[in-house]
């Protein structure tokens, strides 16, 4: 087993400026995110961690409940840690609205805008949205001089790509020709005339409701003049998110389900020009001790041979464990030999279910080798 | 006493399983897959997200012989040898196309989804796809009993946060389609959802404080008789439960040693403590035992670990 370079993920975090941290569901990705948030705090650095629905404890134990919305909150610090921390809980829709509001030409427009259910549907649900608000906030933290790291937990998704082609999704999405066709009828004051001219509009409306399709036809017309603006920003938050300054952590699980989704992220993210420059393995079992299961369980045999249960059911109990972190260095080595050049960090997990601050705490010292 | 409405392979038609990243859901429905194979019922396991691994599971190979509409995994299950798996997966485009062809759209349908043209007007209402996914499910269940080409579809459900959206899909598009065929389906996936002789819930999760009270604040949320989703439950599965009495009364006993062989058995009867203190807290609230399944010490499942907890569950009163 080559060993954690710790310094390295140490030094990687210390010359970020932005971090994402990406992997799916159920691994651990948000206390990660806040482990390194609050470990980069402690090296002196500004942060600001963007958290996508952490769960309730998470957010318990970092102090954020009931305070965090979409504008940065400060949480308190034990006193060794010399920077700041800083957590923005993601309100992808108020994000959104944001955009809107900055980017309108009149206060007119901005309310037709917001008041428009198609544009509701699309800040709220469309998928890529979030991951594109996660990616929009990023860009805007990033370019605010109180915090000099931004760290983000992405969307829980099987794709990285969607948070890293999410600007490119939404600028195709506004760009698409239907865009065009509901909106050119617009311009020409033809509007009535060429919509109803557009058979196949016509079918889609029959298919979803006319009322629907309105309601669509409304809001590209209001969003016209804009999107020049819109398109200008998701590219500049593109460049962010390819830029040196960004860096990417794969967190995994020694399940092999979740190696093999890890696997895929960094593939993805490598041939969307990506490197990822870290690794954080959450939720190993410990190991207890350098032997095998093999040896284990022979000494357990010895045990019974000897007729002493309670030495044979220590041994098979040792057994169990290592048997279980033997299967789990199969499953996560082809991830380990994958990216065997970049830092990786593994965390073990604990007996206890214990309150989600020390975790974070665990996952930090694992990672920063403390 | 168990009554028959209370078994859930003969009571209902159609089993969603739910619960959030990392709590084995894909395992669970393979389990339950198994389960009703061995008790002769025919069974349509439909996936939606087309997560690779299933198949693998349900220890099948493709090409193992005729398939109807799906992937024959297994045949001649159970003692009176008719039960049998098929795998089938769904896709969103795939439902579009499908439901463009009921209205009559066959020939735009490929062009339609091809050029994007309807992934952007969808957009329009919320949970369209979704909802769609859901009327080609229906469809499939719609098919299910005794002369039918099965007798019961589980659905591998979505990941994350995201099965909740797509139980709601119908009630969301019901109130804000006006009108037209849409609308229709909606009601009538709706409608299909709330009958407990159609459609069960089966939630899962692991038995650790943080998944346990996620799964307690998502039943609350989808068996409310006046919420959006207000679905039946099945059976709530508690997967990866670690069990060693023995290990754990030695170190109550306080007669384990120093080192790795006492840090071993300490930490295997916490955790043990943890998770049975996690399932009576469940057992609880929810007024019924749940449905436990064993921890397995390996990483990665084969079919015969499907096929060992298949076996334990069925030895649950509403598995059985």
């Amino acid at each position: 087993m080559t060993k954690p370079s710790v310094s390295d993920m140490e030094s990687m975090v210390e010359s970020a400026r932005v971090l994402v941290c990406c992997g799916s569901g159920g691994v651990g990705k948000t206390t990660t995110a806040a482990a390194i948030a609050v470990e980069a705090a402690r090296l002196g650095r500004r942060v600001v961690v963007i958290t996508i629905d952490p769960a309730k404890r998470l957010a318990d134990a970092l102090g954020m409940s009931g305070l965090l919305g979409n504008d940065p909150v400060r949480l308190d610090l034990p006193a060794d840690h010399r920077g700041e921390l800083w957590a923005v809980m993601l309100d992808a829709k108020d994000t959104f609205d944001g955009l809107v509001r900055r980017e309108a030409r009149t206060e007119r427009q901005v309310d037709e805008i917001l008041a428009n259910p198609f544009y509701v549907n699309i800040a709220s649900r469309l998928s890529g949205s979030q991951e594109y608000m996660a990616a929009e906030k990023l860009f805007e933290l990033h370019g605010d001089d109180r915090f000099d790291l931004v760290v983000v937990d992405t969307p829980p998704s099987r794709e990285a790509l969607d948070f890293l082609e999410a600007p490119k999704k939404l600028t195709n999405f506004l760009d698409h020709r239907v865009y065009r066709w509901l909106v050119a009828p617009a311009r020409g004051g033809l509007k009535i005339v060429n919509f109803a001219a557009q058979p196949i509009l016509r079918t889609i409306g029959r298919v979803i409701g006319a009322d629907v399709l309105a309601d669509a036809v409304d809001f590209f017309r209001a969003f016209e003049g804009i999107e020049d603006g819109f398109r200008e920003r998701a590219r500049q938050v593109d460049r962010l998110l390819r830029s040196d300054a960004t860096r990417y952590v794969v967190v995994a699980s020694p399940r092999s389900d979740t190696v093999e989704e890890a696997l895929y992220f960094t593939d993805q993210l490598g041939r969307a020009g990506v490197v990822t420059s870290g690794l954080v393995v959450n939720r190993l079992q410990p190991m207890f001790g350098r032997g095998s299961s093999k040896s284990a369980t022979a000494n357990a045999r010895r045990a019974e041979n000897d007729s002493d249960a309670t030495l044979a059911l220590l041994h098979g109990n040792l057994a169990r464990l290592r048997a279980i972190g033997e299967a789990e260095e199969t499953s996560i080595k082809p991830l380990l030999d994958r990216l065997s050049d970049v830092p990786i960090a593994r965390v073990a997990q604990r007996a206890d279910d214990v309150h989600d601050l020390v975790a974070v705490a665990d996952i930090g010292a694992a990672i920063f080798g403390r | 006493m168990t009554s028959a409405s209370d078994r859930l392979f003969t009571a209902t038609r159609l089993v969603v399983v739910a619960g959030k990243g990392g709590v084995g859901k894909t395992t669970v429905t393979a389990v339950l897959a198994n389960a009703a194979a061995d008790l002769g019922l025919r069974v349509l396991v439909v996936t939606l997200d087309g997560r690779p691994g299933l198949d693998v599971l349900l220890g099948g190979s493709p090409g193992d012989g005729a398939s109807y509409d799906g992937d024959l995994v297994k045949v001649g299950r159970g003692t009176s040898g008719s039960g049998s798996i098929h795998l089938r997966t769904l896709s969103a485009s795939e439902a579009l196309q499908d439901y463009l062809a009921t209205q009559g759209l066959a020939r735009l349908a490929k062009r339609l989804v091809s050029t994007g043209v309807v992934d952007v007007v969808a957009s329009a209402a919320p949970g369209i796809d979704d909802l769609l996914v859901l009327g080609k499910i229906k469809h499939l269940v719609g098919l299910a009993g005794p002369d039918g080409p099965h007798d019961l579809v589980i659905v591998d459900g979505p990941a994350a946060g995201h099965a909740l959206a797509l139980l709601r899909s119908p009630a969301n598009i019901a109130s804000t389609v006006r009108g037209g065929p849409l609308r229709s389906q909606a009601i009538e996936v709706r409608d299909m959802l709330r009958d407990p002789q159609r459609s069960r819930l089966v939630l899962v999760t692991l038995p650790e404080t943080t998944p346990v009270n996620e799964l307690l604040e998502t039943m609350q949320a989808v068996t409310d008789p006046n919420g959006d989703v207000s679905m039946a439950l099945g059976p709530v599965i508690v997967n990866g439960v670690d069990h060693a009495p023995d290990v754990e009364a030695l170190v109550e006993s306080g007669a384990v040693p120093d080192g790795d062989l006492g840090a071993a058995a300490r930490f295997r009867a916490t955790k043990c403590a943890v998770h049975r203190r996690e399932v009576a807290r469940l057992d609880l609230e929810l007024g019924r035992p749940v449905v436990r399944l064993p921890h397995v010490a390996r990483s990665g499942l084969t079919a015969d670990d499907i096929a060992y907890l298949a076996t334990v569950a069925a030895s649950h009163e509403e598995l059985s």
